[in-house]
């Protein structure tokens, strides 16, 4: 029995000191290289538009979707997040549940709270003017207390608690208003009722202990393991294996055969999409939304609205081109289906070019700008598939590049798996912020046609 | 139809297949046996295309054998690991798949499960299966597709008696029907009772 009450004991220690160092140092490291940069540039480009009108339902827009994302998330992997033998050992063990898991849900709770004040900082930094000490601080309190009530629906994904998350959604959206009234006030004087946000924070914080011990230890285990193995993927660089543990299993229309003309593997992508609602759905929102903030990415002051339309444009082309990326996964393994690897390359792009042309072309010509809606979904269909094809990481990637500020194998690597999206990112962004429409329409076709040649010549390696 | 001569298999100076050669006709079964380690998926890989021997050759119908070939595609049926399966379909849809993209029309979802005893399995999704069942489910795909050989890496590996006896009546009715099939194996009666000749590694 020593051997388990040592594991037991070296389970619930705190970090020892050097321990703690060490997680400072890389914390500082990581805030001085990433964050202050990234916060920097955020600044910059914020600047400009914060001299434009933002009206609260644009902010109510922003916070909803941190809602509805934050809750999400938790279903996936929540704030309260243990390691399996953690899980096994202690969790499942006769002490009480929200003793045992309260440090990591603070743990979380810390992050989250750290990032919305790095938010605040930034969007109080974009201004030209400095603000009201007072409504200064009030914003602070907000902002705040906004990330405490997004770390609580963070929980609540987790817990499944539907009421409590659909609750704590709703207020995530609501809380856009007193958010936007809060920054106005930074002009002028501070509005106080926006302190009603802090009040329902504390309140849904003391929701919170509720959830905790709601969470089953076995879903945390799962969940334990599921980022256990999606870390090991992500250090391998093996994205396709990592997005494939996270999937959510398919369970719907197994009955449902359905029957129409169409090649074999286009009529099979349609039929997974179908069986994966969730995933359909959320590829079709976002390419719709990519569509949308195509027009104001055109007349922005600042490329940030443009960078965000690509974004969610690659997205969107991740979600609908599930076929794609599992058979460019699996191309290594003996042939099972009568089709050459290039047909079935070229079926499996079938579905998510059509769904990606109509859905962002419709949303764009909204604002009148459907040729770039049709350029960009072609050029996120072509960068997707040249990530799907790119294959698994050379392994002399792995060796270390020593030079005189670090060891830099890891950016290499980092490069190397986001090469696709960095590519579609710096080329469709530059050509929606810098070209009139029809111009930029060309040049995204031509990116696209180009970038299709790279996929082409990835896949046939 | 394959001739395999003298092939090996190195990687520096370990030895992952000492020479070995393999001559196998239509209407064969082949079965390849020897303790673990002794190379016999190597032997497979290299049969199949999927891996260079380091020496000697592998020869389809007189051709070296290369998995980028269309025609090595076309004939040979592999079941070396697990074959690649979608997650979001059944195990119908990937036999309708199979027939559909191989252009069999006259063939039959129920036949391919029957030949397993798995039709109970139909609107089961892969991520449902045992491993047992994942196991009856590759050798169902992998006879399912049209082939002139069929290539199996342990195929009766999770599999209890009675489904090792339906595995033995399928390779007999392939090498019935003028289909040759290689096997590595480590079950004895599967090798007695299906196999015509045994190879030792």
């Amino acid at each position: 029995m020593r051997a388990p009450d040592r594991l037991l004991r070296e389970l619930r220690e705190r970090p020892s000191t050097s321990d703690r160092a060490t997680d400072i140092y890389i914390a500082v490291l990581a805030v001085l290289v990433f964050v202050v940069p990234l916060a920097r540039w955020a600044t910059l480009q914020l600047a400009p538009a914060m001299a434009r009108d933002v009206g609260p339902v644009h902010v109510a827009i922003v916070t909803a979707a941190l809602g509805v994302a934050a809750v999400g998330a938790g279903r996936t992997r929540g704030p309260v997040a243990p390691t399996a033998p953690y899980v096994d050992w202690v969790v499942s063990g006769p002490d009480d549940l929200a003793r045992v898991l309260r440090p990591f849900w603070w743990r979380s709770l810390g992050g989250v709270t750290a990032v919305a004040v790095v938010a605040g900082l930034v969007v109080v930094a974009s201004r030209d003017t400095w603000p009201d000490p007072l409504a200064a601080v009030v914003l602070a309190v907000v902002v705040l207390a906004f990330g405490l009530l997004l770390a609580v629906a963070w929980l609540a994904g987790q817990s499944r608690l539907r009421l409590s998350a659909l609750a704590l959604a709703l207020l995530s959206a609501a809380a856009g208003w007193p958010l936007h009234d809060a920054w106005a006030g930074l002009g002028t004087q501070p509005r106080w009722w926006v302190m009603v946000v802090p009040v329902v924070a504390v309140v849904a914080m003391l929701s919170a202990r509720r959830m905790v011990v709601a969470l089953l230890p076995s879903r945390l285990r799962t969940q334990a393991l599921r980022w256990s193995q999606v870390e090991s993927f992500a250090i391998t660089a093996d994205l396709a294996s990592a997005a494939d543990v996270l999937r959510g299993r398919t369970r719907r229309g197994r009955g449902w055969r359905p029957t129409f003309g169409a090649p074999a593997l286009v009529r099979r992508d349609l039929i997974g999409l179908l069986r994966s609602p969730g995933r359909a759905a959320a590829g079709i929102a976002l390419a719709g939304l990519s569509g949308l903030l195509l027009s104001p990415a055109q007349d922005a002051p600042t490329p940030i609205i443009a960078i965000a339309a690509v974004a969610l444009s690659y997205a969107a082309a991740c979600y609908l081109s599930d076929g794609l990326r599992f058979s460019a996964a699996n191309r290594s393994r003996p042939p099972v289906f009568g089709l050459t690897p290039a047909r079935t390359a070229l079926q499996h792009l079938v579905v998510p070019t059509v769904l990606l042309v109509v859905v962002i072309s419709a949303a764009a010509a909204v604002g009148g700008v459907a040729a770039s809606g049709c350029g960009l979904a072609l050029l996120a269909v072509a960068c997707r598939a040249a990530s799907a094809f790119k294959g698994l990481l050379p392994i002399e990637y792995l060796t270390p590049i020593v030079t005189p500020v670090g060891e830099m194998s890891s950016l290499r690597v980092l490069f190397w798996v986001a090469d696709a999206f960095l590519v579609c990112v710096l080329v469709g962004a530059t050509i929606l912020f810098q070209t009139d429409l029809w111009t930029g329409a060309g040049l995204l076709l031509l990116a696209a046609v180009l970038v299709g040649f790279w996929a082409r010549s990835r896949w046939a390696r | 139809m394959l001739t395999a001569i003298e092939v090996t298999a190195r990687i520096d100076d370990q030895v992952l297949l000492p020479p070995a050669s393999l001559e196998v006709a239509e209407g064969e079964c082949v079965a390849i046996t020897g303790p673990n380690g002794s190379g016999k998926t190597t032997l497979l890989r290299i049969i199949t295309g999927r891996l260079a021997p380091t020496e000697g050759e592998a020869l389809l119908d007189g051709e070296p054998v290369d998995e980028r070939s269309a025609a090595t595609r076309a004939s040979i049926a592999a079941l070396l690991g697990v074959p690649a399966m979608y997650p979001d379909l059944t195990i119908g849809d990937h036999l309708e798949l199979v027939h559909a993209t191989w252009q069999l029309e006259a063939a039959d979802v129920d036949a391919d499960l029957d030949r397993f005893s798995i039709a109970a399995l139909r609107d089961r999704f892969v991520h449902e299966l045992s491993s047992g069942q994942q196991q009856l489910f590759s050798l169902a795909l992998t006879f399912a597709r049209p082939a002139r050989l069929i290539v199996l890496d342990e195929p009766e590996q999770r599999l209890d008696a009675h489904r090792t006896g339906l595995l033995a009546e399928a390779v007999e009715a392939a090498v019935a029907e003028g289909q040759a099939v290689v096997m590595a194996c480590h079950d004895h009666g599967l090798v007695e009772r299906a196999a015509q000749r045994r190879v030792e590694l």
